[in-house]
């Protein structure tokens, strides 16, 4: 399976959403940017429609503010994030020289790690950890993957469950390690926002900063000062505790994985 | 010892713990062992004895995830250190990796599909911030844009008082936008003298190669394109900009599409991009309404009926004042952004002013009040249909003999030309004679004192082409390098001669049509030679050069003539309502109680042309004065609001 490397775009939204319908089992025809989907039963019941209508690039006043309906995209990309999570996928490689020619895996775990609030950014998170020594061999790229036939996942060595513990345990210390890191920004960011507010805050103070730019004499100059030295000292107090609480607050999410063999085979056998 | 990945260790000093990596350096085997605390990396000489009870892991065949050995124990294998947490389910779905059930590989990348789709809609990190150049990034402008992409779905007014980069939010945007593959198709509507500054901006700034508008070309089908609005709502245009389907579309100077009737809003109504950015320091000018039809573009709708937005949020009798303004600020909020230079850190160099006023010569003096007494004759004694064309006429006149005789005389050939023999006749040839004959101008002076005494590259103000050539041809004559920027100018010509006065002349006199978004910060010094009675377009100068960028002090000087329409104007908006140190945005209440009077030009026309007398004039003009006064006082009772207002979100928020 070829795991697509360009970026979705919003073009592509109305691909993604037949796609999903297709595989919930819709009948999906295609006129031009337009796709029409027929729903089965199951699906006519949760989306509460027999058939939708997608539109690439509609244009009109009617399409402002909302390309599609945001609700029913809601909903089908809910069906497409709740369909399909593990799978078996294959790979044929040559052989290296002088190494016996044995079955290798992997595993790729696809984390959505959410830092904090929604207001810092969702990633998705990509670790290939070989399952077992990989003997200096390196996965191959996503690209050469497929699903394996029948009688290929019938051939494939069953994983073993230590070597797949250990697999998790260092995916896992690989997350730690990663998102400690990945934190420093975000605090260094949640600094400037919360900066920012204080800034905000100082329309509080407006006559006094007019009366600065004017050049006119302060008026209690002290306590205005003060009053704001005060301020500060509560923002930086909120700021560690927001900074603390995010940090709390970060997430990891395996949202899929995968159990990647690659068969390597000496020249002259026939790649699949 | 022959370690192997899976094998359970103890050592003495870190206890147990899971073998998940072994390599072979030089004859040793480096083994990554994970303990309570963390991933550990030892060598095979450390003292490690196998875990009791549990061997060595061996190829099994397949098991299920219920019959696994007891070693799989995902959770209890890392413990929860507080720095995050693992979403519940990720064990189990790491378990059927085990034995199954394996989904389809088709629904596993439609998975991935919608998982990196969902990503995109945050717009949490601007991918374009690291793919600027030579772009000074303020915070606000960041927010700006996040703000645009997130909430507001890419419809927004940004109206950001003048000088704190509405251009660069929108490039940040439109950028923003390209970089994520939401926009294909851009347009950007600009006025005509904008339209190469824009282009250098877009190409300097943002890499972005923008195809100009052309004549002869295909240019409705560049996927990025750059127009002015003038020729893009040709008839000979519209249509086939409105076929090209933009899916953003930004428009500068977006105050000219204030009036639902005009042209230009209709074409961007009927644009109808996916995404619309307008920019504007100045979204009302004169009326609540003008506001409204801005917003009506962006989000139809989101104040109701034009009707029910007069009545719902302005007040009766004054079409400038708000009321319900809680309401409307949460309605408005959806859509626009308005940053003041008060609300960022942003030091702003001072502004000094200086009035100069000066004495016109006999002869000048003697044309001045003539055209005045003739103006007052025709606007008091003109009843008839014509009146409101003709009071068109007779106010730039008025304003031109303001700004020097030169500018006055196609004017009063105009009048002649219409005029039929008679007195009145007579008396305008008589003026038009009178106003040839002079070939010098009092407020020259000035001018002249300023070049002797400084070194400093100023920018002159005029209104007027006529005395912008006066101006040049006198210039040049004392030997001064000179640059002129005039409407007339094409594109390649305004661009040289900005850059001519940037790298080599001292002197830029300018029309009008150098004060719209054109960058002047490497001067600081400014003459207003005559005085717009529009006080926006005051402001709109001295932005010019009191902008981002500027270092230095800005000196403007209010050049007037002492008894003429133009000082009183310079004490009102000087005096009355402190215009040269104020920002565009205070000014928008100051002036409210002269909506229904019209604008402040016809305002000051009226008391000018209808005075009775000297007394009668000063009376009125003080009337006038003391009404902005209170249009001043009125607008910090606003502001006093405002600050209540935003207060209590804050406390709501938090």
């Amino acid at each position: 399976m070829a795991i697509r490397k360009r970026q979705d775009t919003r073009s592509e939204l109305p691909e993604i959403l037949a796609a999903i319908l297709e595989a919930r089992g819709a009948t999906v025809a295609k006129r031009g940017s337009v796709w029409e989907a027929l729903l089965p039963a199951d699906l006519e019941q949760s989306l509460g429609t027999d058939r939708v209508r997608l539109v690439a690039a509609p244009a009109g006043r009617a399409a402002r503010g909302a390309e599609m309906d945001a609700a029913m995209t809601e909903r089908i990309l809910l069906l497409g994030r709740s369909h399909g999570c593990v799978t078996r996928l294959l790979a044929r490689v040559p052989a290296p020289k002088g190494t016996p020619a044995r079955e290798r895996q992997w595993v790729r775990l696809h984390w959505r790690i959410r830092y904090g609030s929604d207001d810092l950014a969702d990633e998705l998170l990509v670790q290939r950890i070989p399952v077992g020594p990989a003997g200096g061999m390196r996965a191959p790229a996503d690209r050469e993957f497929r699903p394996p036939t029948p009688e290929q996942a019938m051939a494939l060595a069953a994983p073993d469950p230590e070597l797949l513990a250990a697999a998790w345990i260092r995916g896992l210390r690989q997350l730690e390690s990663r998102i400690r890191f990945k934190l420093r920004p975000h605090e260094d960011r949640m600094r400037r926002e919360l900066h920012r507010e204080m800034r905000t805050l100082s329309i509080h103070f407006r006559s006094l900063i007019a009366e600065e730019r004017s050049g006119r004499r302060r008026r209690v100059e002290a306590r205005e000062a003060g009053r704001i030295l005060q301020l500060k000292e509560d923002w930086e107090r909120k700021l560690a505790a927001a900074v603390r609480q995010r940090a709390l607050d970060t997430e990891a999410r395996l949202v899929a994985a995968a159990l990647l063999s690659v068969m390597p085979e000496s020249r002259g056998q026939k790649a699949v | 010892m022959g370690f192997r990945v899976g094998d359970r260790v103890i050592h003495r000093a870190f206890g147990e713990g899971l073998i998940v990596e072994v390599r072979e350096r030089d004859g040793f085997e480096v083994l990554e062992i994970a303990f309570a605390d963390g991933i550990r990396r030892l060598t095979s000489l450390y003292p490690l004895e196998p875990a009791r009870g549990v061997g060595r892991a061996t190829s099994a065949p397949a098991v299920s995830a219920a019959s696994a050995s007891p070693a799989f124990r995902l959770g209890t294998e890392f413990p929860n250190r507080g720095k995050f947490r693992i979403a519940a389910g990720a064990e189990e779905l790491f378990q059927r990796l085990v034995a199954g059930p394996y989904d389809p590989a088709r629904d596993h990348e439609i998975r991935l599909r919608v998982e990196r789709y969902t990503l995109h809609r945050g717009f949490d990190r601007l991918l374009c911030i690291d793919r600027l150049r030579d772009v000074q990034k303020y915070e606000h402008q960041i927010q700006a844009a996040i703000t645009v992409l997130r909430r507001m779905r890419g419809r927004a007014l940004l109206a950001d008082e003048v000088g704190l980069g509405k251009t660069i939010e929108a490039g940040l945007i439109l950028k923003e936008y390209l970089l994520r593959g939401l926009v294909q198709r851009a347009l950007i509507l600009v006025p005509a003298s904008l339209v190469e500054q824009w282009d250098q901006e877009l190409r300097r700034k943002f890499d972005l190669e923008f195809a100009v508008l052309k004549h002869g070309t295909a240019w409705w089908e560049e996927p990025l394109l750059l127009a002015s609005m003038d020729t893009a709502k040709l008839l000979r245009h519209r249509d086939k900009v409105a076929a090209a389907s933009f899916d953003l579309v930004i428009v500068d100077e977006a105050h000219r599409l204030k009036n639902q009737k005009t042209l230009a809003w209709k074409f961007l109504d009927r644009l109808a991009p996916r995404y619309l950015l307008l920019l504007t320091a100045t979204p009302v000018q004169n009326d609540l309404h003008e506001l409204y039809n801005l917003v009506q573009l962006l989000r139809p709708g989101l104040l109701g009926t034009y009707r029910a937005f007069g009545r719902e949020f302005m007040r009766r009798g004054d079409r400038r004042m708000p009321q319900n303004t809680g309401r409307l600020a949460t309605l408005l909020g959806e859509t626009m952004i308005r940053t003041t230079r008060r609300s960022t850190s942003i030091r702003f160099p001072k502004r000094e002013v200086t009035n100069v006023l000066f004495d016109l010569t006999e002869a000048e003096r003697g044309i001045y009040d003539d055209v005045s007494r003739l103006v007052r004759r025709l606007v008091q004694g003109n009843k008839d249909s014509r009146r409101g064309a003709i009071k068109l006429t007779l106010l730039t006149l008025q304003k031109e003999i303001g700004s020097s005789t030169f500018a006055a005389v196609p004017t009063l050939g105009k009048l002649l030309v219409r005029e039929l023999p008679g007195p009145a006749r007579t008396e305008l040839e008589e003026l038009l004679r009178r106003a040839r004959a002079i070939d010098s101008n009092s407020k020259y002076e000035g001018i002249a004192r300023f070049v002797e005494t400084s070194r400093e590259k100023v920018v002159i103000f005029t209104q007027f082409r006529a005395t912008l050539e006066f101006l040049a041809r006198s210039l040049r004559a004392a030997g001064v390098r000179t640059s002129v920027f005039h409407g007339a100018l094409s594109l390649r010509e305004k661009e040289e001669a900005i850059a001519q006065f940037r790298d080599r002349s001292r002197i830029l006199v300018s029309t009008e049509a150098g004060g719209e978004g054109r960058n002047l910060q490497f001067c600081h010094f400014l003459v207003n030679y005559d005085l717009p009675w529009n006080p926006m377009r005051i402001e709109q100068r001295i932005g010019r050069l009191h902008r981002l960028g500027q270092t230095h002090d800005v000196h403007v000087f209010n050049f007037s003539a002492r008894n003429t329409v133009e000082a009183y104007v310079l004490e009102i908006v000087h005096e009355k309502i402190n215009l040269f140190r104020s920002v565009i945005g205070d000014l928008d209440m100051v002036l409210g109680p002269y909506a229904e009077a019209g604008s402040f030009d016809d305002a000051v026309f009226n008391v000018w042309a209808n005075a009775r007398g000297e007394r009668d004039m000063e009376r009125e003009f003080g009337k006038l004065g003391a009404a902005l006064s209170v249009g001043r006082k009125r607008y910090d009772a606003v502001e006093e609001l405002d600050r209540r207002l935003l207060d209590g979100l804050d406390d709501g928020d938090s």
